[in-house]
Formats: structure tokens, C-alpha cells, sequence
């Protein structure tokens, strides 16, 4: 099938689609999923397709509905829980960290968790410190967790859809700046396998790691690097667990120098721990060291221009990208 | 009273456009601050637009269907404005997708990457390629960040290897005879110096060890950056081990290695006759017969006047080295312990004639240090197998230094 | 002063105050509803309390000192606790002057000095600081209470009961005060709990509860002064205030899952209309006189409007202060961070 224009949104919404039409294990449950058909308007309709049964609006109980996604996933059905907010996912970490996360592994393989858990998170529309966060690391850090953040339409669908497929727990963040951003989709043939990162632009001088919203701020400093003479290869992680390192070693050692590129707070994020394997396993390749680009190790601001200078814009990227490939010192360097 | 256009507003946090449902104010009716004007669809539910102020509708510019983007002008009112808000203006332009990022860090110190006093800056992609050349990498000038050294300084900066030669007491730059240009001609650069007091351009030493700084800040000065082979004749080889070790604490030039021809500095007896009659042979005559100790080919008479006067005008800013090397006889300087602090490769060279220095010295060398004893060559060992010795020159350019003795 | 500024502080405590203490909560919500289409909010996340102003009753029944906590739904709660709302609007529009110096915004809106322990954005997030707040007043034999306000979609969270429990269990000073409009989000009440009986379930864990129509703030003020005395003595209290959200969950929502009927039957409801004709049927004052105190109040609100968008937004180097205590250690911002990696000549 060729493919076809629409948004983050309806990627989405055509993946569960997808899947409930295909297995009528697949089952949603969240808060407004249903009448409301998402508080991001993805699962709009869905309830009049597949019913109440299938499509469940929750109570504000955001532990419970994980909990109960996950007795649901362990006794046969394949539920895709959504969590309306990343930042809510301290309420539910105990039954993603704890229960999800473990079961498989403290009963001997016995039960497993095949539960999707869809929530979306970062910054870009004011929504201030409780409801802006880049939480990924947070469960990144969990073994036994799966973590994919979809950063282009055709990614929406396919890793949902990979999720879906996967008999683990497998967490999808999508970005809330993202829903609307169009893009072609085509169900049949996805940018790369699960696990995989992607090559989405070429370059010779740099390196470029980053995933979900950021890829597109970085695409934009590569294109604006490209007229300074300056070739960035622009990398998408997409799957933050499993993730495949060779491509990305495989580029660092042509490029020598890398910058990985988050909108999460720098201290602790996935960007450190990518950037410190990948120093351990390029480290006789680098010309400078792998450097990380994130947010301000603050919590959101609501202004709007605080919570804009708090984040990496193209222009901060393509600053920093040029400082560290041509040592061109940008105008805020202390 | 004033005739405004109302632009779509953002009426939700993904709305990009929206569709007209319906409109609920029509042309030419009076509305009050606060009421619907009218509805439209976004991507995740119909929204009310209310009137901001009180006014009349005066044309609607979209119909009812029509999807409407953004911003988008859709209709003209004739509006009564409110006087605390007048002065306000209209609304700001949508934000900017590429911020201005000019903000000042706060006053904190910031920690600055220390390199340490012994360290040398250069990238980890440098160190493999040094260590993959044999380059050392002190040696490379670098042209990064901080003056840190890249692979790439490293891959060009296969710099050009400077054989220092340092001649033996009473000698000059001479001496070496046809050795410089056989080495230019294998592709070395030459530095042929005179020592402290026996002419060019080095001042006058107090001793040995006046000697040894002189040369290693000459050196320093002159050949910072590149790689150097030290080869010493007697007294000069002493001095060049001694330059070797202070140029390995400098760490700014690096010596890929050195030859010592008849080293000074080993043992305890030295030929006293040839110390005494080369300080004091006034006579042409007398000059040759000791001259004739050092078991090399004969000079022309004219050379050998050239040389006695020369030496006889030098005695005096040579004695106080020639002093401190020897006396009655007896070495005064040893090397021995500190060959054994030479990260580098040395090779010593003895002729089995020689004549001024005993051959059984070698005895006293570290057990590391490889030796050549040539059977018929006595106190020049250059002089008798010159194609020999830049052979062993040769050698030291493929032996190098590993990295880690460098860094 | 005028005379009918003067009228609103002698009758502070009385049904006329309490009925301009409603009008300025539906004056500054409106102007709220404004703010966002004039673009000049900061965000969309803005929650209206129109239709839920009774809540003065509750408010009114607290005394200077006593503390308490909103949830995202709050300005109405924290203008009944006396909020100056030109620092409220300045705030939503995320700027300096706001109450939190433009870094919380409406769902974060706080205010120490006026016992306002925040508002917040996790349903039920704020409900158990009051457990510790009476902990607090409990222990320093102080004859505060502490107040959590929150909507009946909390009553879904299991924290909530677990301070309840806590509450009763060490007997604290505290009420939890359930602003039932009838809707979590876009899903009604009877679509989120098996059994609608709240009061049921605050009396199975000990509290001296209430339900009382929202419809009429002199039925919430009686009642609340009720629980809220029975507090201050150690009785922990719940008290469900039965009203109707007028709006969608934020501004501009118009709410595809409730019908047309049930909106125009909600909003008949109108505790704010209620309370105008009570006052006036107790002659408490005028027609003209409550249109007076009406145009007033929205004169007040409009310059709390005009200030909020006039006013200027922080310095952009603001954004690192609050994470911690002043005189502590401050984040590095990654300007210096990266300045100390890539900057040259500083070795």
C-alpha cells in the first residue's frame, strides 16, 4: 500500500484500529479515552467501533489502571492502558516498576506482561511542572521495562504496532507537540525494525543521537549547519529499549565527534547513559568528548518564554553543533 | 467604537485549524462581551468562540463548512472597546519556533577542565593513532580544542626525526667528518653543535652539569615540537644521555633515541696523556702525536695548524669542562645510573683500539642498552664505519617510543 | 472610598459579602476565559470554577491563619481566601508579578502568607499535605485548621482515602472539602464511581460528613461552619458541595458528552444568581446597588487584566532560581556546563 499524509494523532488512532480489529484481545483502557476520545483526541470514535467492553473509560485512578491492565495482560488479554500525562507516572510507578516490570522475571518466566502503556509528555504548551516533563528515564532505568518514542507520523504507527507485538511491558512516549505534525504514513513498510535506530539525514563532520520531538529541531540546525559547511548525520533512536548501538558506534567512528540531543534535564536523562556507552565503546574513535545537549536541570516553567529558553531550539543545537565541530564560539558561551 | 477583524483563536493546546460548525451571531446583530459568536470543530471537539467586547457583527468572513486555519481572519465586527483594555493592543504573533537563546548564566563558578601539569591534550582517537604509527605524541603539535592534539595532527605530524650530534671534548663541529652529510642524504635533518666553549654559538660552561642545561635549553628552544635522535662522541656522548634524560622531564621534545660512540662516563680511567697534551700541545708537532692517540686517519699539516690554534684559543673556555669531565686521569662524571632512568632506546658503540676510553667500560652499562664493538676502529668509531653507524641512526626511527612510556 | 467598597467590608462575613465574593470569582474567571484568546495566557490548561462559587461558603467559614489546598480547578477557592487578583491573572499569564513569579501558572497558583499551600495538577496530589498540616497544628496546639479542596474526580484516588483514614485516625484538624460539579474531566460522576454516595464513604472512615447543595452558599456556609468548628476541636470533617461545572474541563471545551438539556438544567443552577436574589430578598441591598457592586467588580477584574498583560515576564535567568533554597547550591545552567567543556584559553 503507498503511502499516505496524515498527522502523529490519527497514526495513532489508525495503529489501535489496526489492532483491535486484528485481535480482539486488544482492549484500551484509560481516563477520557472513550466519549471524550482522548484528551489528545487520539482514540476519537474508537468507543463506537469496538464498544465500552473494549474501549474503557477509567476513573481518575491512574494506579489501578495500570494494575488492571496488567492482570488483564497476564490472564490473555493484550491492553493498551493510557496514562493521560508522563507526569503522572510517579502514581503508577509501582505497578510499572514493580509489578509489570518484574513479573516475568520473580516467577521463573512463568508470567508474563504484555501490556502497552501509552502516555505522552514534554514541553511547548505552558502546561507548566506537572504536566510538561520528559520522564523516559525514569523508565529506562527498569529492567524489564520497553521504552519507544515515536518521533515521525510512520514511526507512530509502527511502534505502536511493535509494542503491540512485543510479549513485554513496553512503554510508548509520545510527545504532545507532535499530534498534530503530518507526515506520510505507510502501515506496510516501517522506517526501521524494532530496536533500531534510524539514519534520517547524512552528514560527515557530526554525529547527531536524539529521539521524539528533538529529532525535528535537530533537522533544522543540521539544514541550517549544511549552508555553514558543516555535514551532520542526523540519527534517531526511536526505540530507546532495545536499542541496537552498532549503527550509532559504527557512525561515531566515521564522524569522530557526537552530540546527543534530548529535551529531558541533562542530569540523569537517557542522553548520559547513551553517551556514556557509547564513549566506552568509541572512545579510541573521538576527537572531543560525546556531548549532551538537554534541558535545564530545572523543573518546567509556565512562562512561556522561560519554558521555551529551558528546552534545546534549532538554534541551540546548531550553536552548539558548531561550536563543537569548527570551535566557533557562540554568543552565549561563558 | 472600532472596526476589528477577529482572527480564529488557539482554542485548544493542538488545534492548528479548525472547521466552522456554526455561526451563532449573524451579520448586523448586536452581541454583548461574553456571548458565543460562533462554533467550530478542532481536532478533539467543538469549541465556543465568545465575543471579547460588546459590538456588532458586521460580516462574517467564513461560512459555516469551511475549515479555517490558525489566526485566520473570520469575521468584522464594529466593536465597542472597553477603556481598561484599549490601551492593550491586539494580540501577540504566535511564539517563535526558534527561540533567541541569550540568556546569562548565573554568576557561579564554573568549573574549568584542568589539564594536569604532566598531561598532554590530545583526543582518545589521537592516542590510538599515535599508538597505531608508533608516534609519540609529544612529539605532535596539536591544532585542536585547547591546543589538543587530533588524530589528524597526529596522522600528518609524522614529523621529521632531527639528529642532534654532540662531538667529544677539544673537538668542533668538524669532527663528525662526512657523518652529516650522510645522514642528509638518508633524509634526517642535522643539528651539529659545538659544546659549551669550543666556539659556535652555545656560552661558556662551568661544568658538566652547566654543560647538560645549556644544551637541553638550547634544544628546547630550537627544535620544540619535533622528534630528535641524540648521538654523542666520548665526552658528548655522556652529555647526551645526560640531555636525554632532561629533555624526557621537559616533555617538549621528543628523543626517539640515542647512540653513544665511546661514551665519557662509564668507567674510572681516561687517558691522562691525551687530556694533558691536548691542554697544553702548543707545537704542531706534539699536537699530531696526540692526536694520533684518537687512532683515526691522519690530517693534512694545514688542517692540523688550523686546529691547534683553534684549540689553543678555546683552552681556556673548555678547562672547566674538560675539568670537571676528568682529572689525573680519572672519569668524573658517571652516567651509569642514569642510563637506567631512559625510557628510550640506546645503543653504545666501542672500538676495541680505542685508546683514550678502555672498551671494558661497557661493562658498566644497564643490561638493556644494546652494544656494537667494532675490532679495528679505536677512539672514533664514526670516522671507521660511518655507513655503519647511520645504519644503527637508521634503526631508531622504526623502534620509536610506545605511547605510554611517552605519555 | 465608595459606598459600596464600604458596604463589602462591614458585611464581610455576611450573605452581601458573600455575594461579592462570588460576583468577583465569575468576574475573574471570565476574564480568565479572556486572557486565553487573547493569546495572552500562558498556556491553555486554564480550569473555570463557574458554577461552582458556593464554595465561598466553605471559604468564609475558615478563620485568618488556617491553611489549605486546591486542586487545578482553585481560583475561585483562593479569591475566597482573599487573593489579590491582579497577581492571580498576572501569574496565569505566566509573569513575574504573578504569585509565583510566572513559573507555576493557573494549575500552581500559591500563596503562603495566605495559608494557600498550592494548587496542583495531579488529581488528588494536594489532599494529603493537609493531614501534615494538622499534624502540624495539632502538635503546636495552634487553633488552626487545614482545608483540601479538590473535585469529585479525586474521589477516585486512592490517596485520598488513605489521608482520610490518617485524619480520623489521629483525630487532626482538617476538612476535605469535595467540590462535586458533577464532572472529572469529560466523564460525569455516574460514570466514575459504583456507588455515588460520598458522604457514605468519608462516615465509614470516621469523619463527620456533609453533602449540601451548591446551589445555595448560605446552605454551604452553615454547613461548612459545622464541620470546619468541629475541626478546629479535633472532629476531622468532609463536606461535599453538590454543584455544576457551567464550562468544559478547560475554557473553551464545549463538552460533546454532555447534552444541551443537561447543560441549560446545570446552569439554571446558578449559585451566584441565587445568592443575588437572596440578598436582595433580605434587603440587604438594592438592585442598583448589586449593579453597582457588579460594575465595580468587573472594573476591578478588568485592570487585574489589563496589569496581567502589561506586566512584564520574568528575566529569563529567573528559570534557575526556587529549584533549591537561595542560599544553597544553584543548578548549573547548560550554557556553563558546556562553556566549561568547549570554551578556549581558560587552561
Amino acid at each position: 500500500m503507498a503511502a499516505v499524509e496524515t498527522t502523529y494523532r490519527d497514526a495513532i488512532r489508525q495503529a489501535l484500529h489496526d489492532a483491535m480489529r486484528d485481535d480482539e484481545n486488544v482492549i484500551l483502557i484509560g481516563e477520557e479515552v472513550g466519549l471524550y476520545g482522548g484528551a489528545y483526541g487520539v482514540t476519537k470514535g474508537l468507543i463506537d467501533i469496538y464498544g465500552e467492553n473494549r474501549v474503557i473509560d477509567a476513573p481518575i485512578s491512574e494506579p489501578a489502571i495500570v494494575g488492571a491492565a496488567i492482570g488483564a495482560a497476564m490472564t490473555g488479554l493484550k491492553p493498551v492502558a493510557e496514562l493521560m500525562y508522563v507526569d503522572f507516572i510517579g502514581m503508577v510507578m509501582d505497578q510499572l516498576a514493580n509489578q509489570a516490570a518484574k513479573s516475568r522475571y520473580m516467577f521463573g518466566g512463568q508470567i508474563g506482561v504484555p501490556l502497552v502503556l501509552r502516555t505522552q509528555g514534554g514541553t511547548g504548551r505552558s502546561a507548566a511542572a506537572q504536566h510538561s516533563q520528559s520522564l523516559e528515564a525514569w523508565v529506562h532505568h527498569v529492567p524489564g521495562l520497553r521504552l519507544v518514542m515515536p518521533a515521525t507520523v510512520n514511526d507512530a504507527y509502527h511502534l505502536l504496532r511493535g509494542a503491540l507485538a512485543d510479549p513485554d511491558p513496553v512503554v510508548v512516549i509520545e510527545h504532545k507537540g507532535l499530534y498534530t505534525m503530518k507526515g506520510p504514513l505507510n502501515v506496510d513498510v516501517a522506517d526501521g525494525a524494532w530496536g533500531e535506530p534510524v539514519i534520517r539525514r547524512q552528514g560527515h563532520d557530526l554525529t547527531l543521537i536524539t529521539y521524539s520531538r528533538m529529532l525535528h529541531e535537530s533537522l533544522i540546525a543540521a539544514e541550517a549547519l549544511a549552508s555553514r559547511g558543516v555535514s551532520v548525520e542526523v540519527i534517531d533512536l526511536r526505540c530507546l529499549n532495545p536499542m541496537n548501538e552498532a549503527p550509532l558506534v559504527e557512525s561515531i567512528k566515521r564522524n569522530r565527534r557526537a552530540l546527543i540531543v534530548t529535551e529531558a534535564g541533562v542530569t540523569g536523562s537517557v542522553a548520559s547513559d547513551v553517551s556514556a556507552r557509547l564513549s566506552e565503546l568509541c572512545f579510541d574513535w573521538l576527537e572531543e568528548p560525546i556531548l549532551r545537549l538537554g534541558g535545564e536541570d530545572i523543573p518546567i516553567p509556565v512562562s512561556p518564554q522561560l519554558e521555551k529558553s529551558s528546552i534545546p531550539s534549532a538554534t541551540l543545537i546548531a550553536d552548539t553543533a558548531l561550536w563543537l565541530v569548527t570551535r566557533e564560539a557562540p554568543s552565549w558561551a561563558a | 467604537m472600532g472596526r476589528l477583524t477577529i482572527n480564529l483563536p488557539r482554542l485548544g493546546e493542538t488545534m492548528e485549524e479548525a472547521r466552522v460548525t456554526a455561526w451563532i451571531v449573524a451579520p448586523n446583530a448586536a452581541f454583548k462581551r461574553g456571548d458565543i459568536l460562533l462554533e467550530v470543530e478542532t481536532d478533539k471537539t467543538v469549541v465556543e468562540v465568545p465575543a471579547l467586547q460588546d459590538g456588532i457583527m458586521l460580516a462574517h468572513l467564513v461560512a459555516e463548512g469551511d475549515v479555517v486555519a490558525l489566526e485566520a481572519p473570520i469575521a468584522e465586527i464594529e466593536a465597542h472597546i472597553i477603556a481598561a483594555i484599549a490601551v492593550l493592543g491586539t494580540a501577540k504573533t504566535v511564539p517563535n519556533i526558534l527561540p533567541e537563546i541569550n540568556y546569562i548564566p548565573q554568576g557561579q563558578p564554573e568549573p574549568v577542565v584542568a589539564a594536569s601539569a604532566n598531561g598532554i591534550a590530545a583526543s582518545p582517537a589521537a592516542r590510538a593513532m599515535a599508538r597505531q604509527m608508533n608516534v609519540p605524541l609529544f612529539a605532535v603539535s596539536g591544532t585542536g580544542r585547547n591546543g589538543r592534539i587530533t588524530a589528524n595532527d597526529v596522522e600528518k605530524g609524522q614529523c621529521k626525526t632531527t639528529v642532534v650530534l654532540l662531538h667529544g671534548l677539544f673537538d668542533n663541529h668538524r669532527g663528525w667528518r662526512d657523518l652529516p652529510q650522510r645522514l642528509m642524504q638518508a633524509g634526517h635533518e642535522i643539528a651539529n653543535i659545538d659544546l659549551p666553549g669550543h666556539g659556535g654559538l652555545l656560552p661558556q660552561a662551568q661544568d658538566f652539569e652547566d654543560a647538560v642545561q645549556i644544551i637541553s635549553q638550547h634544544l628546547s628552544q630550537t627544535l620544540t615540537g619535533t622528534n630528535v635522535i641524540i648521538v654523542g662522541h666520548s665526552l658528548g656522548a655522556a652529555l647526551g644521555a645526560s640531555v636525554a634524560a632532561e629533555l624526557q622531564k621537559l616533555r617538549l621534545i621528543s628523543v626517539k633515541g640515542l647512540l653513544m660512540l665511546a661514551p665519557a662516563g662509564l668507567g674510572a680511567r681516561i687517558n691522562a696523556n691525551f687530556m694533558d697534551g691536548m691542554m697544553a700541545a702548543s707545537s704542531v708537532t706534539a699536537f699530531k702525536n696526540c692526536l694520533a692517540l684518537l687512532e683515526a686517519a691522519p690530517l693534512s699539516d694545514a688542517v692540523l695548524a688550523a686546529e691547534r690554534d683553534r684549540l689553543i684559543v678555546q683552552r681556556p673556555a673548555i678547562s672547566a669542562l674538560a675539568g670537571s669531565a676528568a682529572k689525573d686521569g680519572f672519569q668524573q662524571v658517571n652516567i651509569g645510573p642514569l642510563l637506567d632512568t631512559l625510557k628510550i632506546p640506546v645503543i653504545a658503540v666501542f672500538g676495541l683500539k680505542d685508546q683514550i676510553i678502555n672498551w671494558q667500560d661497557c661493562a658498566a652499562l644497564p643490561q638493556n642498552i644494546a652494544s656494537h664493538f667494532l675490532r679495528d676502529a679505536g677512539h672514533l668509531p664514526h670516522t671507521h664505519a660511518p655507513e655503519f653507524i647511520v645504519r644503527l641512526i637508521n634503526s631508531f626511527n622504526t623502534t620509536g617510543l610506545r605511547p605510554e612510556q611517552a605519555g | 472610598m465608595t459606598a459600596t467598597a464600604q458596604t463589602l467590608q462591614m458585611s464581610n462575613s455576611a450573605p452581601l459579602g458573600r455575594y461579592q465574593t462570588m460576583r468577583r470569582i465569575r468576574s475573574f474567571e471570565e476574564r480568565v476565559g479572556e486572557l486565553f484568546l487573547k493569546g495572552e495566557s500562558a498556556g491553555s490548561m486554564l480550569h473555570l470554577s463557574i458554577g461552582e462559587e458556593a464554595v465561598v461558603g466553605m471559604t468564609d467559614a475558615m478563620q485568618p491563619g488556617d491553611s489549605f489546598t486546591t486542586h487545578h480547578r482553585g481560583h475561585g477557592v483562593f479569591i475566597g481566601r482573599g487573593a489579590d487578583p491582579s497577581r492571580m491573572m498576572a501569574e496565569i499569564a505566566g509573569k513575574e508579578d504573578g504569585y509565583c513569579r510566572g513559573k507555576g501558572g493557573s494549575m500552581h497558583i500559591a500563596d503562603r502568607a495566605l495559608g494557600h499551600l498550592g494548587a496542583n495538577a495531579i488529581v488528588g496530589g494536594g489532599v494529603p499535605h493537609i493531614v501534615g498540616a494538622g499534624l502540624t497544628y495539632r502538635n503546636r496546639k495552634t487553633p488552626q485548621i487545614s482545608v483540601a479542596f479538590f473535585g469529585d474526580g479525586a474521589m477516585s484516588q486512592g490517596i485520598l482515602y488513605e489521608a482520610m483514614n490518617m485524619a480520623a485516625l489521629w483525630r487532626l484538624p482538617v476538612v476535605f472539602c469535595c467540590i462535586n460539579n458533577q464532572y472529572g474531566m469529560g466523564t460525569r460522576v455516574d460514570r466514575s464511581a459504583g456507588k455515588l454516595d460520598f458522604v457514605a464513604r468519608a462516615e465509614a472512615f470516621g469523619l463527620n460528613a456533609a453533602r449540601v447543595d451548591g446551589v445555595d452558599v448560605e446552605a454551604v456556609y452553615e454547613a461548612a461552619s459545622q464541620i470546619a468548628n468541629a475541626a478546629r476541636s479535633g472532629t476531622p470533617g468532609f463536606l461535599e458541595i453538590d454543584a455544576y461545572r457551567f464550562y468544559g474541563h478547560a475554557r473553551m471545551d464545549k463538552s460533546p458528552y454532555r447534552t444541551v438539556e443537561e447543560e441549560a438544567e446545570g446552569r439554571n443552577r446558578d449559585p451566584l444568581l441565587r445568592a443575588r436574589k437572596n440578598v436582595s430578598d433580605l434587603n440587604l441591598a438594592s438592585i442598583a446597588d448589586l449593579d453597582q457592586i457588579d460594575t465595580e467588580i468587573g472594573a476591578e477584574m478588568d485592570i487585574a487584566l489589563a496589569h496581567a498583560i502589561s506586566t512584564p515576564s520574568p528575566a529569563l535567568a529567573t528559570m534557575f532560581g526556587d529549584v533549591f533554597d537561595p542560599s544553597t547550591l544553584q543548578p548549573r545552567p547548560q550554557a556553563a556546563r558546556l562553556s566549561a567543556i568547549l570554551s578556549e584559553g581558560r587552561r
